[in-house]
């Protein structure tokens, strides 16, 4: 294996930037429009007209984010929330391109000026966290990271102008944008239980797809341009386990080494005790000068808890750790605030755990948080398995049977919808586009020629961009802590892509060489463990802590005047009845965090 | 007996059909609605739980296929379909990795329910019918790489019901696991199920030593318990414990082999 990286972390990792709680907002309006209502706070850049359009960008501050901004470069003006974790690389590939960059320069800017000079190649080189909205000419530019670790909304305004922020909530409360609520997005929701794609719950607002840079032009035409996506790699004979492993190794030790905090700063792992987060820490002890905190959550003595494994990484690797003990009264008076930080409803009950233990790292007064996520997602994890098998009983050729067996999958209530919306909800939908649509491209897709990196793929950019990423980012952003997440780390993706199938998932053996590339660091009792997932008391909590507040909700007024679900199969599913499986709490869940989210949007 | 007039019957085919359907989102085929009117006729099943015995079914075939044809709205899988051929997808890696359980079904119209339920996708378990044989060598192959891979056979009580779970085995080799999900007599007594009477006789001596006396004598006798005349909720809740394990109940009764589960499984909850 490849010697620890401590010496190349040291040099490349930089202070974590002071937080300045901020998101930003961007415009383009005709000229002749009235002006737009400008924003409450922050700095702002414009308006100023260019070729007949009146542009500005601000900065929201006071909102939870990190945006940065506005910069001017070559006559364009941007703002971003820009966090960029090799920036000696992209300083020398603008030195090499003949257009230096001030060393000392803020990451937006910095990214803003590799776009310009290197196009994108100069955005496939930027590894970091970023959004960036540009005011190019008459057109407004936006751009989202990799993998999508931030991310941004933009939408058509009344006044034939386009409107971009990070902030979902600005959006809605501009009085020249028409926000009502999107049907579609609640039957996407109800399926995957978030959002897979562009589509918001507000109508006519759309979230940024990762790894591209979308240009809206003030005709109403928008131009997707992809920089960056996995491929698979071609077939090596010549290349062994070992290699794949060992290069995999270095990476992993870069990815996490890069996102360590510099400045003698202490640095958080959230430790679940799987082999992720496991892994990461195991990492981040080898290559941080500094101590490393971990964290972990339990439920209650009473309850199954993962606490036996990750205090044995804890107690394995040395850090100072911490439980965090999370009881069903605290889910209960936190979730209507939890759920009102996040620009679309997360029906994954660990979001107020999440947000929890964002605080204790910030009481700590650590800046930077990192994770274990992305694992599962990029190197095979749990749930492809029914895939194969839908695979070797097929008997429809068609892409949309592959697509509607992967929406099954889920098991969330894509099942259920006939029985759960109104019949009002279900007629306005008939004519909705279909929530296959947002994973049928992934997995009908050529260019990946095995069907499990085609799932992989489809996990990567859906539920990695759209839930585990954005979720991590809102939660912890709101707590001014950044969450880093190394095993989403471009290049830990590419080499994860261009590795063989059979050696990520390895008969029946999971993520076999994420084990393989870090089994000299972990218990084997961690790396090889059966995988189990963090069990969620969701039913107990809705049966005792939360009966009260699910009743109120989702049998209120305000629900029921609403008229998107059928009050009695709520009430059955309260009363544990009405399914063939004992899944009502999870699909309780759903409905909610979702009805929650609409209040605190005000829909 | 007075037959049923023919209002009562349809009445009792609707609720049958809203019984199979539990909560209106199970699929379910015309021969397992075809046990549930007649359970809906005649009630002979809610007997005492501690009593073992089973029924047979006084609803005539040909009544009930004409009260369905007067109900074309309900929808219903048909009992037997011509063998679906195989439709995979380009990729070529299906048989990379590990299959570590399938479940083959004797009777193709469950089979399809199941598949129509999705069991498949919620246990990861492929549902193959008897046209599927000889397993795929690619499939076993799989299988093999699996640790403590089974195949679960299941099958109707009956004679052709256990010599099925004898070809499977059979066909799967020696390596795999095979462990039968069939019904045996003691299941059909337990659920008091309708059984049919008359079928075709096989001599004791052809059964399974393994299995008691009184279940060969009662199979020998010309009885065969259908996987239709089980409810559908029923069946899918038990094929999928047993599919994902875990599920195996302690012994219908203590004399119970203890190779039962490689004769006769054992999976059945008692109502």
């Amino acid at each position: 294996m490849a010697e620890p990286l401590r010496a190349t972390a040291d040099r490349a990792v930089r202070p974590a930037p002071p937080h300045r709680p901020a998101r930003y907002t961007v415009s383009s309006l005709p000229a002749s429009a009235r002006p737009e209502p400008g924003p409450a706070t922050g700095p702002a850049a414009g308006p100023f007209e260019v070729a007949g359009r009146r542009l500005s960008a601000a900065l929201l501050t006071g909102l939870p984010g990190y945006a940065d901004g506005p910069f001017t470069v070559d006559g364009r003006t941007a703002v971003g929330e820009v966090t960029l974790h090799n920036r000696d690389e992209l300083l020398a590939a603008l030195a090499t391109a003949g257009r230096p960059a001030e060393p000392s320069c803020p990451d937006g800017e910095l990214l803003l000026r590799c776009w310009l000079a290197l196009g994108a190649d100069g955005l496939r080189a930027a590894d970091g966290m970023f959004t960036l909205a540009v005011l190019d000419g008459p057109d407004l530019v936006l751009v989202r990271d990799h993998a999508g670790a931030r991310t941004a909304f933009h939408c058509r305004t009344a006044g034939g102008g386009w409107a971009a922020s990070s902030s979902l909530r600005a959006l809605r409360e501009r009085p020249d944008v028409d926000t009502g609520l999107n049907l579609a997005a609640v039957r996407s929701f109800l399926t995957f239980a978030y959002l897979p794609g562009e589509e918001t719950l507000l109508r006519g607002v759309r979230e940024l797809l990762p790894g591209r840079v979308t240009r809206l032009r003030p005709d109403g035409r928008v131009d997707v341009e992809v920089f960056w996506e996995p491929r698979a790699g071609a077939v090596a004979p010549d290349l062994t386990a070992r290699h794949y492993a060992e290069e995999l190794r270095e990476l992993l030790e870069r990815a996490v080494a890069r996102r360590l905090p510099g400045g003698g700063q202490e640095v958080a792992v959230l430790l679940s005790g799987g082999v992720d987060s496991s892994l990461v820490t195991a990492l981040a002890t080898r290559l941080h000068g500094r101590t490393v905190r971990t964290y972990s959550i339990s439920f209650g003595s009473e309850l199954p808890n993962e606490l036996g494994y990750s205090g044995l990484v804890a107690a394995h690797c040395g850090t100072a750790h911490r439980v965090l003990t999370v009881p069903g009264e605290q889910v209960a008076a936190r979730l209507a605030d939890t759920v009102a930080l996040l620009d679309g409803p997360v029906g994954d009950p660990l979001t107020v755990p999440n947000l929890m233990l964002a605080e204790a790292v910030a009481g700590d007064g650590i800046a930077v948080s990192l994770n274990g996520e992305g694992g599962d997602p990029v190197f095979g994890g749990p749930k492809n398995l029914p895939m194969l098998v839908f695979e070797l009983m097929r008997e429809d050729a068609s892409a949309r049977a592959r697509a509607d067996a992967y929406l099954h999958t889920y098991r969330k209530c894509w099942e259920d919808l006939p029985v759960l919306l109104t019949g009002e909800a279900l007629a306005a939908l008939a004519a909705a586009p279909h929530p296959r649509r947002h994973v049928e491209p992934y997995l009908d897709d050529g260019r990946m020629p095995s069907l499990l990196d085609q799932l992989l793929h489809c996990n990567l950019r859906t539920k990695g961009a759209h839930h585990i990423l954005t979720k991590v980012e809102r939660l912890t952003a709101s707590q001014g802590v950044q969450g880093r997440s190394p095993l989403f780390d471009r290049r830990v993706v590419d080499h994860a892509f261009a590795t063989p199938p059979a050696l990520k998932l390895r008969g029946t053996e999971e993520k076999w060489i994420l084990k393989e590339a870090v089994r000299d660091l972990l218990p084997d009792t961690v790396t090889y463990r059966p995988k189990s997932g963090m069990r969620v008391p969701v039913q107990q909590w809705l049966r005792g802590p939360l009966s009260e507040l699910a009743a109120d909700l989702l049998l209120g007024p305000t629900a029921r005047a609403r008229g998107l679900f059928r009050a009695d199969t709520v009430e059955t599913w309260m009363r544990g009845g009405g399914l063939l499986l004992p899944r009502q709490g999870g699909k309780l869940w759903l409905l909610l965090t979702l009805e929650l989210w609409l209040r605190a949007y005000d829909l | 007996m007075t037959p049923v007039p023919d209002r009562l019957l349809d009445r009792a085919l609707r609720r049958a059909a809203e019984n199979c359907a539990q909560s209106g989102q199970l699929a379910f085929t015309g021969r397992q609605l075809y046990y549930e009117t007649d359970r809906t006729l005649f009630p002979l099943h809610r007997g005492p739980h501690r009593l073992r015995y089973t029924t047979r079914p006084l609803l005539s075939a040909e009544r009930f296929a004409a009260a369905l044809a007067r109900r074309p709205e309900l929808d219903v899988l048909p009992d037997a379909l011509p063998p679906a051929p195989h439709r995979p997808g380009p990729e070529g890696d299906l048989y990379d990795y590990a299959f570590p359980r399938l479940l083959v079904c004797q009777d193709p119209g469950i089979a399809g329910m199941l598949r129509a339920n999705r069991l498949h996708l919620e246990g990861a378990c492929p549902v193959l019918t008897p046209d599927r044989l000889p397993l795929d060598d690619r499939l076993l192959a799989a299988m093999e790489r699996a640790e403590g891979a089974v195949v679960h056979v299941l099958h109707d009580a009956s004679p052709a019901g256990l010599e099925f779970f004898l070809r499977v085995r059979a066909h799967a080799g020696s390596r795999l696991r095979v462990r039968t999900a069939g019904l045996l007599p003691r299941h059909a007594a337990a659920l008091h199920l309708a059984a049919l009477r008359g079928q075709p006789r096989c001599h004791v001596e052809e059964l399974p030593a393994e299995l008691p006396a009184a279940e060969r004598a009662w199979l020998a006798g010309g009885r065969v318990a259908e996987l239709a005349a089980v409810r559908p909720a029923r069946l899918l809740r038990a094929v999928l414990r047993t599919v994902r394990g875990g599920g195996f109940a302690p012994p219908a009764r203590p004399a119970a082999p203890t190779r039962a589960r490689d004769t006769g499984f054992l999976t059945w909850p008692t109502p």
